[in-house]
């Protein structure tokens, strides 16, 4: 038999067992190359204003809260709205790391955030104007977070991207900002790398196997390319 | 549609299959690479245990007299030092937590920071202070670079501003660098996967998908998963048109008719083996037929394809099944000829005469065609026999120095003379295929240079006769319109008809390019002479001069300019059509056109 019958046969077969995964390689792929990678980060949808802190204010001092707060690891001193706050970690043998904010002038502790307080903070960081027609306390992390450290809360607006901020109640923090371009990414990148359940790991063997199946098929096309235009015969 | 997806898929793999391959092995060597290695976490030291934040150190807001100004200011640690770091918009400066002093990181420090950060074996090098390196890309400000000796060339890069550890890279990295280089073809930054390249690449990669889904799906059929011997046996009858049954075979299920009867050493007339693009390997049905596919509807003509006609190629066998083969007798045999004579009618032309080994039956009617066992050979480009007045003709081809068939194949020729004329002698008359002969050149064809290099007292193998192109028997009055080697099947039916003494009114149309390309001319001349219901009108596309015998233009328009236009009984006429497919097209149209029914139209296509 002629090369080019065996080329087209491989070509085939072999078509037959990751032509489908090829397809999907090729969707995700151009999904995640065509959509900008900071709109898919949503950077569009939220601004982190950082006001400075002011040069000089009253805040409790550093034994104060080394007193009030015993076994602090670690201090951060930011703005949460219009408060100074200090974020604090303590760690106690036997138990969690922990943070929560403390008011910087009073020294009173402000964590865990109240809704209300949430609402204030997703209204300043969102840039579009749809209204928030949902807040919820999040003890499960869904999928689409599902990193991130609970509780949560999830502040959730009236977008045609379904956009969620969610935001820690510890620190105040922005932890994630979802939105159905995202979730399409997300959805994608699952099928770009075979992994199904935890939509991470680039080494899984489905991954490994289909890719060097993969790459047979892909040489296996490239070899029938040669045999599927009619070269210019040399006399 | 089909073929419209093989065309796309076959260019736009040309266009991108490199990068096609390109995606697959990066891919692949990316999914390889162990993910932990490649993020450096092999030789990166644990983070240190959390200390507690001591009690003599300044307030974090007092760091803001030296910073001037600060968004976040955040307690850490260097080796065991308390600092605090003051993030200013895209600055991040470190002050002592203890006498709120600025820290530079010095090269002193960024060794022993690198050495902490660090679990390998491998010993550091000098550290290095760069403005920007590719390794640590999306980092925008000063690093220190600490090299260390190790089997991996590990690298630690820190922050030149704070200290902090930035990346541990290593060979695995930079090796998985290039296949995410190649992955996302960021050739320059190696970052950025919105790039136009990739994204058209991806469009391109996505249609190649598509198209290949497409071509996967019509390319398979359920019976190709069975081995050959699992499959079912099936019997395969086959019968002649007349009725009588002529032999039963054995076969897969699953297998096309076409195969079956190869398997059995039965050659349907094929010129493409089974491919679906020639049309010859016709049969019809016996019972209800399957519904037709588009290669059926592509060859065969509608009224055909409802009395059951089907292309053997293209027909499963899933039950067993009755088929009728015309000229089905011809397939078991493989007859054997000796070559006559050999001349050369027009320089492209060539009239060959058989002798076969047994003497031709009935079967062999005008319309007919043989097929040609045309073996593989290698010959210099000599062997085509050229007489000497047809010297310039040839000497302006170009023909390659040896003539090769890498594999037997066979090739129809009709009959160009009624057997009774010639005393039981096959004439064949073949034109020459000189393959193209402008920038992409491409061999002659397999078979006509087969046939011109043949010399009396050669041999020749043809199985046949096949087809059903042939005369009704009636006394209509006839139309035939030919070109090129059409000449053939309408010149035997022309002889039979007048040597039987036909008294309706016979015209016969013949086109050429030039005077030189016309063959038979003085033949079909006196023909028209001795016989008053024959008409012979020669048709020259180029140069000729106008006389009654003599037309210039296209053959089929001539035919309606002079003829068919104001014939007054049109439609009571039967055609006879053979020619190059243009003229064969463009003459049915016309008569369709004209209103002349399908069924008073017959042609014979060569496809070529
Ligand atoms: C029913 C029937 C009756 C026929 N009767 C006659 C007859 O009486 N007289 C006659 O002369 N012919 C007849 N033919 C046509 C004949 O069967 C052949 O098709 C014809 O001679 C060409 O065959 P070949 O082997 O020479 O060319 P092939 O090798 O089949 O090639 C066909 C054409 O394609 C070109 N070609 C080949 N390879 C390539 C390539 N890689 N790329 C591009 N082009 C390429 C060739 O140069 C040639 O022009 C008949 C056909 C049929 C179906
Ligand atoms: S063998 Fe050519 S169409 Fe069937």
């Amino acid at each position: 038999m002629k090369p080019a019958f065996w080329a087209r046969r491989a070509h085939k077969w072999i078509g037959l067992i990751v032509g489908v995964q090829a397809l999907l390689w090729m969707i995700s792929g151009v999904y995640m190359t065509v959509v900008p990678l900071e709109i898919i980060h949503g950077d569009h949808l939220a601004h982190a204003h950082n006001q400075s802190l002011a040069a000089a204010t009253p805040r409790i001092g550093q034994a104060a809260l080394l007193d009030r707060y015993p076994n602090i690891t670690s201090i951060k001193l930011k703005r949460l709205l219009d408060q100074e706050v200090y974020e604090i970690k303590q760690e106690k043998i036997g138990q969690d790391k922990q943070a929560s904010l403390i008011d910087a002038r009073s020294g009173a502790k402000i964590t865990p955030l109240e809704r209300a307080t949430v609402v204030a903070l997703a209204r300043k960081a969102y840039q579009g104007e749809a209204e928030i027609i949902g807040v919820e306390w999040v003890t499960k992390a869904p999928q689409e977070v599902a990193k991130r450290p609970v509780p949560m809360w999830a502040v959730r607006f009236a977008d045609s991207g379904a956009t969620t901020f969610y935001f820690s109640p510890d620190t105040g923090d922005l932890l994630a900002r979802r939105h159905s371009l995202w979730r399409w990414f997300d959805f994608l990148w699952m099928f770009h790398i075979m992994d199904y359940q935890e939509r991470s790991d680039v080494n899984n063997t489905l991954l490994r196997i289909a890719a060097s199946v993969g790459l047979l098929f892909a040489l296996s096309g490239a070899w029938l390319v040669f045999y599927s235009f009619r070269w210019r015969r040399t006399a | 549609m089909t073929p419209w997806m093989r065309w796309l898929h076959k260019w736009v793999g040309l266009l991108i299959g490199l990068q096609f391959v390109l995606w697959m092995a990066s891919g692949l060597m990316m999914g390889l690479l162990p993910h932990d290695k490649v993020q450096g976490h092999e030789f990166r030291a644990h983070a240190p245990a959390p200390r507690a934040w001591p009690a003599d150190v300044l307030a974090a807001g007092e760091v803001l007299k030296q910073a001037g100004s600060a968004q976040v200011i955040v307690s850490g640690w260097l080796l065991d030092r308390p600092v605090y770091q003051a993030l200013d918009g895209k600055r991040q400066r470190l002050f002592d937590a203890r006498t709120g002093r600025a820290v530079v990181i010095d090269r002193e420090l960024a060794r022993a920071l690198a050495v902490a950060s660090y679990s390998g074996p491998g010993k550091p090098q000098t550290p290095i202070l760069l403005d920007w390196t590719q390794e640590v890309r999306d980092h925008q400000a000063r690093s220190w670079r600490v090299d260390f000796d190790d089997a991996q060339d590990t690298t630690v890069y820190l922050s030149a501003q704070t200290g902090e550890v930035l990346e541990h890279r290593n060979s695995t990295w930079r090796l998985f660098d290039v296949f995410w280089m190649l992955h996302i073809m960021d050739y320059a930054n190696r970052s950025n996967f919105n790039n136009p390249l990739v994204i058209g690449a991806g469009i391109g990669g996505l249609w190649l998908a598509l198209t290949g889904v497409w071509l996967l799906v019509a390319s398979f059929h359920l019976r190709e998963f069975v081995p050959q011997r699992w499959r079912r046996a099936r019997e395969l009858t086959v019968y002649a048109p007349n009725g009588s049954k002529l032999r039963t075979v054995k076969a897969a299920a699953g297998d096309s008719v076409y195969v079956a009867l190869a398997r059995n050493g039965l050659q349907l007339p094929s010129n493409c083996g089974g491919g679906q693009s020639c049309g010859l390997c016709e049969v019809r049905y016996r019972g209800v037929p399957p519904a037709p596919t588009a290669a059926d509807r592509a060859h065969l003509s509608e009224s055909k394809l409802k009395i059951g006609h089907r292309l053997a190629c293209n027909l499963p066998l899933d039950a067993d099944m009755e088929v009728e083969v015309a000229g089905g007798a011809s397939l078991w045999t493989e007859h054997e000829a000796t070559v006559e004579r050999v001349s050369a009618v027009t320089p492209f032309l060539r009239e060959i005469v058989l002798k076969p080994a047994q003497p031709p039956g009935p079967e062999y009617q005008p319309g007919a065609y043989l097929q040609v066992h045309v073996p593989d050979y290698e010959l210099p480009c000599d062997r085509i026999v050229r007489p000497d007045e047809h010297h310039g003709d040839w000497a302006a081809l170009d023909l390659p120095d040896t003539l090769s068939n890498r594999e037997a194949v066979r090739r129809s020729y009709s009959l160009s003379l009624p057997i009774d004329a010639t005393d039981g002698r096959l004439t064949l008359l073949a034109r020459f295929s000189p393959g193209r002969q402008d920038r992409k050149r491409q061999p002659p064809g397999k078979g006509s240079t087969y046939l011109y290099t043949l010399q009396p007292g050669d041999r020749v193998n043809f199985s046949g006769p096949f087809g059903d192109f042939a005369i009704r028997p009636n006394a209509r009055e006839k139309v035939f319109i030919g070109g090129g080697a059409g000449m053939a099947p309408l010149r035997a039916m022309i002889h039979s008809l007048l040597s039987q003494g036909a008294q309706e009114r016979i015209h016969y149309w013949y086109g050429a390019r030039v005077l030189r390309d016309a063959p038979y001319v003085d033949e079909m001349a006196s023909l028209a002479q001795r016989n008053a219901n024959f008409s012979w009108h020669l048709v020259l596309s180029e140069a000729a001069e106008c006389d009654d015998a003599l037309v210039r233009g296209l053959v089929h328009e001539a035919a309606h300019d002079r003829l068919l236009k104001d014939h007054p009984a049109l439609l009571d006429c039967d055609f006879y059509l053979c020619g190059p497919p243009a003229m064969l097209a463009a003459t049915r149209q016309l008569l369709h056109r004209l209103g002349v029914p399908d069924e008073q139209v017959a042609f014979d296509d060569f496809k070529i």
